[in-house]
């Protein structure tokens, strides 16, 4: 689930080669982006994760510059992009639908990048069978792009924004169509093209585990916010906000109020029930809270007795799902049943069961985070 | 789906539109002084009798000569304004639309009427140019919607990515939105050609004694019997038509502009 | 492409776009698509200028004997509908409407079926080879379909054959309605059946066999599912086809044999016999009116009322 243990390059070792700030692009009353601010340091790369209509592919438009933004600033390399247009942005970008030309063979798409920047004819032949063998497809030069198969044309496509050698490549849920094995092989070929070459890339989906396969940060998107930047591990370990919690796995959401007491740190929610957690950052006694339980965190017994420690609660669904059995358990004082991911599948609906978790891993954050 | 009302009227119409071209591809080569049916025999000497008739060639020659400028005045006009119709939002867009279909939402000889009033007032009678223009008008939104139509089918991520990819507007437009839209075009410069070269009641409006193109020769001699080099003529321009419909369903952009046009 | 850049070509191209450099700065960006829709809106101009035009001609008195133009006045709309002439008019243009209304209604009545073949057929030689056979009259031109038509309803011709053939001479149907209505069905059928298919494209097919599942008659079907559904297209197939018969001149004047003149034949004589630009200028606006109120606006705004409840029931 977590991502390849990678060298990420630290913020303070190098200085970022892309930066977004306070950028906001809103039609009409809405803002598509929301006062976005967004490092990317060189060699990195990074995910936009987010729902449908979250902002992420506008995101990805706007340092194009194929839509303009209405207000902060943008850089590549520390330079001001605003007012450059598109095709001197020196931006590979790769669409969902990859918008392959075509009426031109799989040579001239590639080749399209180099004439337009009059590079020498014969430099032009050579760089395209160079990069056809980056992506792996030799021999495919002259052919339509309409003969070739799904994942030779994602290929085809990723050359074709890589053969001019930008500094930054854009990728807009160019896997978003793919069925799941396809998917799996294209996800494993863009990480082995960015440990093979010099390219920052910026990736935006909405699947959050190609987000976290995938990348060396992950920026999890809403509404055209931008709700948590940090590695895959920060994310789904210490989510900044219920939005990011529920996004990204299966996650027990319970508010409630933080007391700071003898027995440690817990939410107690209106009826009653009391959650240990790790609060986040110093959120203040009576405080109001949000619990995050992951499903697969908690662990589920049949009590001995009832002076066992957690909480008492009443199976009320079990399905299995192959690796795992889903519990969804009633628990007296909490709203909602919480949602539960038992390696031990022996317990059968209607059970009484009892609830535990390690307080390290069940996080807390105060409510009025956005989410 | 395959009821008795539904054969039945397909039948019909199958026969409605079908043995017209037959009796004329028929008649285009019969034998025979004078026009019956069944013909007397059959022959190409309707053919040999247009070559021989020296007016109705050259009136072929001035009606070729308008397809051709039609042709030509479609494509100025009408191909940018498809592109600025579909790819921009501007003021007026909305009532532009509608003005350049003002050809269409008039009855024709009203329009006739209209370019007859204008011309003669300008002092242009006489000439073949106006009748081109007045074709021109009434058949653009034919070209228009041919074009807008592969407009519409054309992913506009293209143009977006051959931007991303260093393309000039320019070159966008030449490399990538221009033979993209080139079947639209194609189609629909045929269309208006075909059109151009067969229309009648603008003709018939505007025309001088010594300017008359095929269709108003073709009419003019069939106030009595129609010779045979009559029938030759409507021969070939059933055999244009043809051959047009042809190439344009080949093209398939046509099939689907007219099978699944939304 | 070139494969150098020295070429005419590149060097066409590399002009163009400093030229654009050049241009671009200005305000030339924002004015983009009207520069773009200029040649369009003078070539039409003709047409608007050239209506006006019209409209100007027909209130001016005019002089036939001297072929002289008068003051202004509303003589040449008395002439339309005043005695002695105006019933003539009238009468003519009642004609036009009514035997276009009919050949209208024919043809939707057939095109209707027809549509749902060429969009439901499984068979893609049967849906091309209809889509051809529709497209020819349409492209062929009015005075070859009316010379067809010639050939075919003379008494010579193919009818006068078939009929001789049951014994009955004189059996042409040249100047009898049948024989005009015939001849304009030919173009206007695949017109309708071409202007109807883009509405009825848009039918699931799993509509049809859930009526079927429940019941409804193929009748019933057609009735509740298949013409209500294909309203958009059956307006635009009555607007568009209508306004095609209205302006008909070739088949009342030959195979009307001029005994049921058209409005387009009267405006004709007006002109080549008579001189008269004014009255003629007239009549055309006349024309141009009636259809405007009788068909334009009802269709145009029937398709926008369709538009507004589709968009009202999206959003219930």
């Amino acid at each position: 689930m977590t991502a390849q243990p990678r060298p990420v390059p630290e913020a303070s070792a190098q200085p970022a080669i892309f930066r977004l700030s306070g950028v906001v692009k809103s039609y009409g009353p809405h803002n598509a982006i929301d006062h976005v601010d967004l490092e990317i340091r060189p060699r990195e790369l990074f995910t936009l994760l987010g729902p449908s209509g979250s902002g992420k592919s506008t995101i990805l438009r706007a340092i194009a510059g194929l839509i303009g933004i209405d207000g902060g600033s943008l850089t590549i390399e520390g330079r001001d992009v605003r007012n450059v247009p598109t095709h001197q942005r020196n931006i590979g970008m790769v669409f969902q639908s990859l918008a392959l030309f075509p009426h031109m063979s799989v040579f001239d798409n590639i080749a399209f990048p180099l004439r337009m920047r009059r590079e020498p004819q014969g430099d032009i032949a050579r760089r395209v069978a160079q990069s056809l063998d980056i992506v792996r497809l030799p021999k495919i030069a002259e052919r339509r792009v309409h003969e070739l198969s799904g994942g030779q044309q994602q290929r085809v496509a990723l050359a074709r924004a890589l053969v001019y050698n930008p500094k930054l490549l854009l990728l807009d849920e160019p896997l978003g169509a793919l069925d799941k094995r396809l998917r799996e092989e294209m996800q494993l070929e863009i990480v082995r093209l960015h440990r093979e070459i010099d390219v920052t890339i910026i990736n935006v989906t909405h699947d959050q585990v190609e987000a976290m396969v995938l990348s060396d940060r992950v920026g999890v998107m809403s509404d055209g916010k931008l709700m948590q930047v940090g590695s895959g591990e920060v994310l789904y370990r210490r989510p900044a906000n219920r939005f990011v919690a529920d996004f990204l796995g299966r996650a027990n959401v319970v508010d409630g109020t933080l007391r700071i007491d003898g027995a440690g740190p817990a939410v107690i929610t209106p009826g009653g029930a009391r959650i240990a957690v790790t609060p986040e950052r110093q959120i203040p006694d009576g405080r109001r809270a949000t619990a995050i339980l992951r499903a697969e965190d908690i662990e589920m017994a049949v009590p001995g007795d009832s002076g066992s420690p957690g909480l008492g609660g009443e199976v009320t669904l079990r399905l299995f799902e192959g690796e795992a059995v889903y519990y969804e358990i009633a628990v007296p004082g909490i709203g909602r049943p919480l949602r539960v991911a038992s390696r031990t599948g022996e317990i059968p609906n209607g059970a009484k069961v009892r609830l535990t978790w390690p307080r390290d891993k069940v996080w807390a954050v105060a409510e009025d985070s956005d989410g | 789906m395959r009821g008795p009302v539904i054969r039945l009227s397909l039948a019909f119409v199958i026969l409605l539109v079908a043995v017209p071209l037959a009796i004329v591809l028929v008649a285009s080569v019969s034998g025979g002084e004078r026009l019956t049916f069944p013909p007397e025999s059959l022959s190409l000497n309707p053919y040999r009798a247009l070559v021989g008739n020296d007016e109705i060639r050259a009136a072929l020659g001035r009606s070729l000569i308008v397809g051709f400028q039609v042709v030509a005045l479609s494509l100025i006009a009408g191909v940018p304004a498809a592109i600025a119709l579909v790819r921009f939002r501007f003021r007026f867009r909305f009532g532009l639309g509608i003005y350049m279909i003002l050809g269409v939402a008039t009855p024709l000889i009203a329009s006739a009427f209209a370019f007859l009033a204008l011309f003669t007032q300008m002092g242009a009678l006489g000439a073949l140019w106006p009748i081109s223009v007045g074709i021109t008008i009434v058949n653009l939104p034919f070209l228009m919607f041919s074009v807008a139509s592969s407009l519409f089918s054309l992913d506009p991520r293209l143009e977006e990515a051959a931007a991303t990819l260093g393309a000039e507007g320019v070159q966008t437009f030449l490399f990538v939105t221009l033979p993209g839209i080139m079947p639209g075009i194609l189609s629909g410069t045929l269309m208006v050609f075909v059109l151009g070269i067969s229309e009648f009641v603008i003709s018939l409006l505007l025309f001088t004694i010594n300017i008359q193109t095929l269709p108003i020769a073709m009419f003019a001699s069939m106030r009595g019997p129609p010779p045979p080099e009559v029938a030759a003529a409507a021969g070939l321009y059933v055999l244009a038509a043809v051959l047009v419909v042809i190439t344009l369903t080949s093209l398939k952009s046509t099939e689907q502009f007219f099978y699944r046009a939304d | 492409m070139a494969e150098t850049y020295t070429g005419l070509r590149w060097r066409l191209i590399d002009g163009l776009i400093a030229a654009g450099r050049v241009l671009r700065p200005g305000r030339i960006a924002k004015a983009q698509p009207y520069l773009l829709l200029l040649p369009a809106v003078l070539l039409v101009s003709f047409l608007a200028v050239g209506l006006l035009w019209l409209g100007w001609l027909s209130i001016h008195a005019y002089d036939t004997f001297l072929m002289q133009a008068g003051k202004i006045s509303a003589e040449q709309y008395a002439l339309l509908f005043e005695p002695p002439s105006g019933p003539f008019y009238q009468q003519t243009l009642l004609r036009t409407l009514a035997l276009s209304l009919t050949v209208t209604a024919g043809a939707v009545l057939l095109g209707l079926p027809v549509a749902y073949v060429i969009i439901r057929t499984p068979s893609r030689a049967l849906r091309v080879a209809l889509l051809v056979l529709l497209l020819v009259p349409f492209l062929m031109g009015e005075i070859v379909r009316t010379f067809a038509w010639y050939l075919i309803l003379a008494n010579r011709g193919a009818v006068g054959w078939v009929a001789s053939l049951f014994g009955i001479e004189d059996g042409g149907l040249l100047g009898t309605p049948i024989g005009v209505f015939v001849g304009m069905m030919q173009v206007s059928t695949p017109l309708a059946t071409l202007l109807i298919m883009p509405a009825m494209r848009r039918i699931d097919p799993n509509l049809e066999r859930a009526a079927a599942t429940l019941g409804a008659s193929p009748a019933r079907i057609w009735a509740n599912v298949i013409v209500p559904l294909s309203w958009p297209g059956i307006v635009a197939a009555i607007i568009v086809v209508l306004l095609l018969n209205i302006a008909e001149y070739d088949m009342p004047a030959i195979l009307g044999l001029g005994r049921l003149p058209f409005v387009a034949n009267v405006i004709g004589d007006i002109y080549r016999l008579q001189q008269n630009l004014y009255l003629g200028s007239a009549f055309s606006l006349l024309l141009l009116v009636v259809s405007t109120l009788l068909v334009v606006v009802p269709g145009l705004l029937f398709l926008g009322w369709l538009r507004f409840r589709r968009a009202r029931r999206a959003a219930a």
